[in-house]
C-alpha cells in the first residue's frame, strides 16, 4: 500500500478540493497474474484459449491497478484498471469506477461501473492471489459473461449474533460478450459464425440481490440475478436470463473449503439458442501446511431446468498447489483433467474424450 | 461476570495502567484521554482493525491506526488480537481492497508515532507497547 503524495496533484486534476481536510491522497494498489497453460491434447481448444501450444498472453495473464481517494469524510472515489495478457494492444479496460457514499455506519451507497457479485467470488474474480486456484472452476464461473454493470448498489451491513449479515442489492446495465460454444457451432455456421467467434449483446436491465453470511471461520452467500438481454441478429428482445446461486468458503484451522452452485434459466424463447439453460457446481477440499495449501476440486456441468441439445455437459478433476513463497506472492501449479459428456464438447471447440490441462502461475498483490 | 465487576475491573486496570505503567511484553490497546467508551473486548478491537466495524460498541466512530509491519507490536497485535498470520491477512484484505468494501487502517510506523498520533485525534484507536503508555492516551484494554 503507497500513499502517494500525487494525490493532492490528481485531486486538483480531477476538481477536487485539495486543501479538504481528508484529501490525504490517493491510495494505489494493484495486483498481478502471469500464468502459462499447455493442453495435453493437439488440434483442440480449451475455453477459446487453451491449446497444446503453451503460450504466457493467455486469457489468465493479467494486470490490475486501483486507485482510491477520499473526496470528503462520507464520500470515496475508486477505479481500478485492467491489463490484460490476450487482446492485442487496445486491452486496458475499466472493471471498476465508482463513488462510494458512507450514508450510515452500516450503509455504504456506491454508483458508477460497479462489479456485481453473481458468484462467491465474482467480486475479486480477478485478483488470482485471493483464491487457491489458477482459474476459479469454469464450470460454474462460465455461466454469466457479464460480470460488470454500469449502475448503483448498496452494501448493507446487520449484525447476527457473532456474525455479519450483508446485504447487497444492485441494478444497472452494460453490455457483453459471449463466445460461440462447440455445441453452438454447427447450428451458428448459418450466421457465419465458428466456435469461439464472439457475440456481442445487450443488457439494458441487470437487477439482484447478494445475501453473503460473513463469520468467524467463513462465508455463506446467496444471490440471485436477472438479466434482460437483447441480441438483434439473433431476434433476442427483452427476453429474460435468471441465475440462482449458493456458495460457502471456510478457512478453519487449516482446512479451506469451497462449494458452491449454480443454476442458469432462461427464457424458452430465442434466448434458448444463445444461453440455454445450465447448471454449474463445484466442490474445493484444500489444507494448509504453513505456506503450502495442496487443494483438490471437482466441478460439474450440466443442463438446467429445459433440455437442450446446445447445454454444455462436463466434469473435471484439479489437483493444485499453491505456494506462498513471499508475503503478497503465491506460485500455483495445476493438473485438470477435464472429461465432457459422451457426444458433448464440454467447454473445448468440439467433441472429445478428455483432455489434461498443466498451468503454473505467479500471483502477486502490492 | 456481571456488568458492574467489569466495568471495576476495567478500572482498576485503568488506575493500575496509568499508575504503574505496564509491563513490557504487554500491548497497550490506546485512545484518546477524553474517550468515554468503556468494557472494549478484544473482539470489538479486532473488528475495527479489520474494518468490519467502524464504531465502539457505545456507537462513537473511531479511527484506527496500524503499524508497519516490520515492528514487534505488529507482529504482536496480528497474532493476539487478529489471530491471523500475515498471509491470512494479506488475503483477507486483497478480497475487501480489490472488490471496493473497505480499506485497511493506514500505517504509522512505529509504537511512539502512533501515541503520538493517538494523544492528538480525539476518536483515534491504536496500540503500543506497554511502555510507551503515559498520561496522553487512554489505556482501554492490555493484551498480556
Amino acid at each position: 500500500m503507497k500513499k502517494v503524495l500525487l494525490g493532492s496533484l490528481m485531486g486538483a486534476a480531477l476538481g477536487m478540493t485539495a486543501g479538504a481536510a481528508h484529501a490525504e491522497g490517493v491510495s494505489i494498489n494493484g495486483f498481478l497474474t502471469t500464468s502459462v497453460a499447455r493442453l495435453g491434447k493437439s488440434d483442440v481448444t480449451y475455453l477459446n484459449a487453451f491449446t497444446d501450444q503453451p503460450r504466457f498472453d493467455n486469457t489468465d495473464s493479467r494486470l490490475g491497478l486501483q486507485f482510491s481517494g477520499d473526496i470528503n469524510e462520507w464520500m470515496s472515489a475508486t477505479a481500478q484498471l485492467i491489463a490484460r495478457g490476450r487482446g492485442g494492444n487496445e486491452n486496458i479496460i475499466t472493471d471498476w469506477a465508482f463513488v462510494s457514499i458512507s450514508a450510515h455506519d452500516d450503509l455504504q451507497i456506491r454508483t458508477g461501473k460497479l462489479k456485481f457479485p453473481t458468484f462467491l467470488i465474482s467480486d475479486y474474480y480477478e485478483v488470482g492471489y485471493a483464491y487457491p486456484w489458477i482459474r476459479p472452476p469454469q464450470e460454474l464461473y462460465s455461466l454469466n459473461p457479464i460480470t460488470t454493470l454500469v449502475g448503483v448498489d448498496a452494501l448493507y451491513t446487520v449484525p447476527v449474533g457473532q456474525a455479519n449479515l450483508l446485504l447487497q442489492p444492485f441494478v444497472g446495465s452494460n453490455r457483453g460478450t459471449a463466445y460461440v460454444s462447440g455445441m453452438q457451432a454447427p447450428a451458428f455456421a448459418g450466421f457465419g459464425l465458428a466456435a469461439g467467434d464472439p457475440i456481442n449483446f445487450d443488457a439494458p436491465v441487470l437487477v439482484g440481490l447478494n445475501a453473503a453470511l460473513n463469520f468467524d471461520i467463513g462465508t455463506l452467500r446467496a444471490g440471485y440475478l436477472q438479466a434482460e438481454v437483447d441480441q438483434a441478429a439473433f431476434g433476442i428482445l427483452g427476453e429474460k436470463a435468471d441465475f440462482a446461486s449458493i456458495g460457502l468458503t471456510v478457512d478453519w484451522r487449516n482446512v479451506v473449503l469451497y462449494a458452491e452452485y449454480a443454476d442458469r434459466n432462461v427464457e424458452k424463447t430465442a434466448i434458448a439458442n444463445a444461453f440455454p439453460d445450465q447448471q454449474g457446481a463445484y466442490v474445493t477440499l484444500g489444507y494448509r501446511f504453513g505456506r503450502l495449501l495442496p487443494h483438490v476440486t471437482y466441478a460439474t456441468m450440466e443442463e438446467g431446468k429445459d433440455a437442450s441439445p446446445l447445454a454444455l455437459k462436463q466434469t473435471s478433476t484439479t489437483v493444485g498447489l499453491r505456494y506462498e513463497f513471499l508475503n503478497g506472492a503465491a506460485l500455483k501449479f495445476e493438473y485438470q483433467m477435464i472429461e465432457p459428456e459422451k457426444n458433448n464438447t464440454g467447454m473445448f471447440d468440439t467433441v472429445i474424450e478428455d483432455a489434461a490441462l498443466y498451468g503454473v502461475s505467479l500471483d502477486v498483490i502490492f | 461476570m456481571n456488568i458492574q465487576m467489569k466495568m471495576a475491573w476495567a478500572g482498576l486496570l485503568l488506575i493500575a495502567s496509568s499508575a504503574f505503567g505496564v509491563a513490557q511484553a504487554e500491548l497497550a490497546i490506546i485512545a484518546h484521554p477524553s474517550q468515554k467508551v468503556v468494557g472494549v473486548s478484544q473482539d470489538n478491537v479486532s473488528d475495527i482493525y479489520l474494518g468490519r466495524s467502524k464504531t465502539f460498541p457505545n456507537g462513537a466512530v473511531v479511527e484506527a491506526v496500524d503499524q508497519d509491519s516490520a515492528s514487534a507490536s505488529y507482529q504482536q497485535f496480528l497474532g493476539k488480537v487478529l489471530k491471523m498470520d500475515a498471509a491470512a491477512l494479506k488475503s483477507y484484505w486483497a478480497k475487501r481492497i480489490f472488490s471496493g468494501k473497505a480499506k485497511p487502517p493506514r500505517s504509522l510506523g512505529d509504537d511512539e508515532a502512533v501515541k503520538k498520533w493517538v494523544a492528538a485525534n480525539p476518536n483515534g484507536l491504536g496500540y503500543v507497547q506497554g511502555k510507551f503508555v503515559d498520561s496522553s492516551v487512554k489505556v482501554l484494554l492490555i493484551i498480556p
